[in-house]
């Protein structure tokens, strides 16, 4: 809201202000050592400005590995994981959400009991079982861990339960079948819900360095979080320029996907309301 | 649709890596670096491969140390390791004793042997372990990347102070102190830094005349000089306060060091002669390197990784990795990867060669890790020592540095822990 | 988390139509659960076994029966579990509070607004790796530039990261930073989508700024809150990736946290039976409290559109 009063808005802008400098300060700082060489990376005071700018930076962090093989790894691997994340969660949702069945209180609790499982856990197990079945390095051992999501499928039955038993009824009268309800009729009523959660499932399966890296052991499906590792050279900042380089293959595109999805966000909370 | 989903599910099925062409032989190195150590290694990979038709390394990158030795674990248990990889010496002797290493004296004997006495004292196998009156375990291991701790100084600011290069603790000590600057209750430069690290305190307890376990590897043997090891250090910090402890664990606080000396916020470091290279090109101070300062004597671990095969390795493979790792050790390939990155060369042909001898004489730093080799000491060769390393000396030392238990209590409980791990794998 | 609800679906008094119910139950949810068997439960399975063997991973597995259970009942478990709900505490809290208070201040629609919005989005999207030198850095007590600022407004530099009786905290503080784009944009979706009538309504009956954020706004949050509640609580119980880049549990072990101490004892120390002992403890108890709740709520009517 817009304050009338000058002197309260005034500080509005001033605590706004502080806080997006502060948290844009790091990000500031990864464009800015991008593009210095490397004498400015590890000089104190740090130069702020890096003049020249040296976008050679990131030719060189491009050529370093195959990052555009990586860049599209990554992609399958991230879009790969959402869709099947909403594909069952959606159905495994209307199932838990809407209809009866002995067991069904049980099932679920299993599937809440998988909420905190981290990768750490399920490395080991599901490694060697990948190896014995032959799918290692492959995109099913990046994406099947991850095609159902526990978050994902409560927060979309927790949605799905907010849409009144009479739309269900009447789509049923009509004629509809299961997936023309759920993905047509329901879906779209639990909009925010699921483009919350699919922003949250998209940056941290894009940013994912441990799973790509303990379930691969060569290039074929790797993904570009484990192409920026790879600049790293422990126990010196001798590439610091060149890996904020690589990072921001990584951010860029999921910064734009922000910037686009966020009004999509908005869109839909605010249609949500509008019935 | 569900058809779709369905199809989509398969097509995402096993896409499998590219098949393995009729040709050479192929194998795979696993390593755990990243930066210009990875860039020279897969160049030499590449050279490798070029210089020859009959085998095909493919060099992979696996994580840090400990994510790749957990996949080579995992890998091992499932057949699928790779057969060729590296590991720090600490480690040899479990893994060794767990099979998983192949036995390289055939090897290094036969056709495509290698010349073992030409290697650096200190740098082999044969001379990094003490085999604790037992016989000595076969070569099973050829060197890759060793370095030795040095002393990095900042000549200037020691000009400036007037201090000379410590050769003992009593001098570092005081030196430490003399350069170490004051504003009220912040220290803008502190006089010396040192990662509180298990290779460290190992120098500093062979420095005060002690020994990790007993000449048969039975017991603990480090409990008395170990306290005066660590001692030291919590003295250095808590009393004197000329020495920063750099934050972090394992490479954090190592980076963290260099960066601080790079930065002269300190005087004096103990770190790797691997960042030689990095240091030097980076200063924008005179640098001067020297032996670690003795007590009792002068003492120093070496560290690094070594190259092993995989016994479980299909023998193609092992052949395939043999051959590498001999060109690697080579003296022609120890002198580019030297230079390359500043690890030591690993062979006494490289060291004596004119191409080496003039290096030296421009760059006398670099001659500083060779030359302490003679003071190397030898780690025991048992299974409980990567043990030992990692969760009894390593995770402990903090705690007497920052005051919350004292050196002696600390000492005292690892060295019953020791013998815990010990009396289990007798 | 809330309870399962029950009695969603109306009644089908036809026995076919329920068979049918039951039938396409089955046929949605069994995917899911097959794979959440196979992917979840699965490895949880084998931790159980693995937890009463010792191993390496290399070496032949020893069968020590409870001994790994007993291991745990130690005080490094106990902080283990204690650093692990600090952590999560307050981090929920603090981004969750924080991130409404940005959202309500930047509830305007200006291109000032926006601006705000994406630098403060920008933090979340970045990985650690790339932004944790820049943090070692800031926090360094010598001469980082939070040090620096301290001395401006003469106050004493704080060994943030470096003294193990506040490293923790700073963790916190250093992930709520990270993170608080997040529920900031969350709610700020939530706000926009409350229509200006309600408010107009509210002002005209005379209800100051502070009464309609307590009677207009904050009760058309709440599917918002919860949402956000959840899922902060979960990501934050999977934090990692900061404790591994920056402190690597140190110092000491101030800032081990669960998934962190389950790697540690898994992949630095190779005790895969000690770390599957922690897998099975903490995820018994997220079973047992799960179901508790489920039995308490089981009588809770849910609330309708």
């Amino acid at each position: 809201m817009i304050h009338p009063n000058p002197l309260l808005r005034w500080l509005t802008i001033a605590v706004l202000g502080g806080v997006a400098l502060v948290e844009v300060f790091p990000y500031a700082w990864m464009v800015t050592t991008s593009l210095k060489d490397l004498p400015s990376v590890t000089q104190f005071p740090p130069a702020w400005i890096p003049y020249p700018p040296h976008w050679d930076n990131y030719a060189k962090a491009w050529a370093s590995g195959p990052f555009l093989h990586y860049a599209v790894n990554n992609v399958i691997q991230t879009v790969g994981i959402l869709v099947l994340q909403l594909f069952f969660g959606c159905l495994a949702g209307f199932a838990f959400s809407k209809l009866r069945f002995p067991g069904r209180d049980l099932c679920f609790l299993l599937v809440i009991a998988c909420l905190i499982v981290p990768p750490q856990v399920r490395f080991v197990p599901l490694y060697i079982l990948f190896a014995k079945l032959g799918l290692l390095n492959t995109y099913t051992s990046l994406i099947l861990p991850y095609a159902v999501s526990a978050l994902g499928t409560f927060l979309i039955r927790e949605a799905f339960m907010q849409v009144s038993d009479d739309i269900v009824d009447a789509a049923r009268v009509d004629g509809a079948g299961t997936f023309t309800l759920v993905f047509r009729i329901m879906a779209p009523i639990a909009k925010p819900t699921i483009i919350a959660f699919s922003l949250f499932s998209v940056v941290y399966h894009w940013n994912d360095f441990f799973w790509p890296l303990v379930m691969t052991t060569n290039d074929a499906v790797r993904t570009l979080p484990i192409g920026v590792a790879m600049l790293r050279e422990e126990g010196t900042g001798a590439r610091w320029h060149i890996i904020m380089a690589g990072s921001m293959f990584v951010v860029a595109p999921v910064l734009l996907v922000f910037v686009v999805a966020q009004r999509h966000i908005i869109r839909a909370f605010t249609f949500a309301t509008l019935k | 649709m569900f058809l779709v989903a369905w199809l989509v599910i398969a097509a995402l099925l096993g896409l499998p890596g590219l098949a393995g062409a009729q040709g050479p032989i192929v194998a795979q190195f696993w390593y755990s670096f990243g930066g210009k150590n990875r860039e020279v290694t897969e160049a030499h990979i590449k050279k490798f491969n070029e210089s020859q038709a009959k085998y095909r390394i493919e060099g992979t990158f696996q994580g840090d140390y400990f994510q790749a030795l957990a996949k080579i674990r995992a890998a091992a248990a499932t057949k699928t390791a790779p057969a060729v990889f590296h590991v720090i010496g600490e480690a040899e002797p479990q893994l060794w004793q767990a099979g998983l290493f192949e036995n390289l004296e055939a090897y290094a004997k036969g056709p495509n042997g290698t010349n073992l006495d030409d290697f650096l004292p200190g740098q082999t196998q044969a001379t990094y372990f003490d085999y604790l009156g037992k016989p000595p375990a076969p070569l099973f291991s050829l060197p890759f990347f060793r370095s030795t701790p040095i002393l990095y100084y900042n000549a200037d600011l020691l000009a400036a102070k007037g201090v000379k290069v410590p050769t003992t603790w009593d001098e570092l000590r005081d030196a430490a102190g003399k350069l170490t600057v004051r504003e009220g209750t912040d220290t803008k430069v502190y006089g010396f830094e040192v990662p509180v690290d298990w290779w460290f305190w190992f120098a500093l307890l062979h420095q005060a005349g002690g020994s990790l376990l007993t000449p048969d590897g039975k017991k603990a043997a480090f409990r008395e000089k170990g306290t005066e090891a660590l001692q030291f250090w919590v003295d250095l910090v808590n009393k004197d306060k000329t020495m920063k402890r750099p934050p972090g664990k394992d490479y954090s606080a190592w980076e963290v060091a260099n960066t601080d000396f790079l930065n002269q916020r300190v005087g004096m470091i103990f770190t790797s002669t691997a960042f030689l290279n990095y240091i030097t090109e980076n200063a924008k101070f005179k640098l001067g390197t020297a032996f670690l300062p003795a007590k009792v004597k002068q003492a120093v671990p070496t560290g690094g990784t070594f190259f092993v095969v995989a016994r479980d390795a299909p023998a193609p493979q092992k052949e395939a990795g043999w051959a590498f790792i001999k060109w690697m050790t080579d003296p022609a390939q120890t002198i580019s990867l030297s230079k390359a990155t500043g690890y030591m060369p690993i062979r006494l042909s490289a060291i004596n060669s004119p191409e080496m001898q003039a290096f030296y004489k421009e760059n006398p730093n670099y001659k500083t890790a060779i030359d302490q080799l003679k003071t190397a000491q030898r780690f025991p060769f048992s299974a409980a020592l990567i043990e030992i390393q990692r969760e009894v000396i390593q995770p402990n030392l903090e705690a007497a540095v920052l005051g919350i238990k004292t050196a002696a209590e600390i000492m005292a409980a690892a060295e019953a822990k020791t013998n815990e791990i010990l009396a289990k794998t007798q | 988390m809330t309870a399962p609800r029950t009695g969603a679906g109306g009644p089908s008094p036809v026995p076919g139509r329920r068979r049918r119910e039951t039938w396409l139950g089955y046929a949605l949810v069994g995917p899911s659960v097959f794979l959440f068997g196979l992917v979840y439960l699965y490895p949880v399975a084998y931790s159980a076994w693995v937890s009463v063997y010792t191993w390496d991973l290399v070496t032949e597995a020893r069968y020590v029966g409870l001994e790994n259970y007993r291991d745990l009942w130690s005080a490094e478990f106990r902080e283990v579990v204690a650093n692990t709900a600090l952590y999560s505490v307050g981090v929920v809290v603090l981004s969750q509070g924080l991130g409404l208070v940005l959202a309500v201040l930047l509830n305007n629609r200006t291109w000032l607004g926006a601006i705000f919005q994406a630098s403060i989005f920008s933090s979340y999207v970045v990985s650690w790796v790339a932004v944790s030198l820049l943090w070692i850095w800031l926090l360094d007590p010598q001469y980082g530039l939070v040090a620096y600022l301290l001395s401006l407004v003469k106050l004493p530099s704080v060994n943030w990261l470096g003294d193990h009786r506040i490293a923790l905290g700073s963790l916190v503080l250093v992930t709520v930073w990270k993170t608080i784009g997040y529920p900031m944009v969350i709610y700020l979706a939530g706000l926009q989508a409350i229509p200006g009538d309600l408010y107009e309504a509210a002002s005209l009956d005379g209800a100051g700024a502070w009464q309609r954020f307590r009677h207009v706004t904050w009760p058309l949050l709440t599917p918002t809150t919860l949402f956000l509640l959840i899922t902060l609580t979960v990501a934050s119980f999977q934090g990692f990736d900061i404790v591994k880049i920056m402190t690597q549990g140190g110092p000491v072990t101030s800032t081990v946290i669960y998934v962190y101490y389950i790697y540690e004892q898994a992949f630095q120390y190779f005790k895969l039976g000690k770390a599957s002992a922690a897998v099975v403890v903490f995820f018994a108890v997220i079973v047992a409290l799960t179901y508790l709740q489920w039995l308490v709520f089981r009588r809770r009517v849910h609330y309708a559109a």
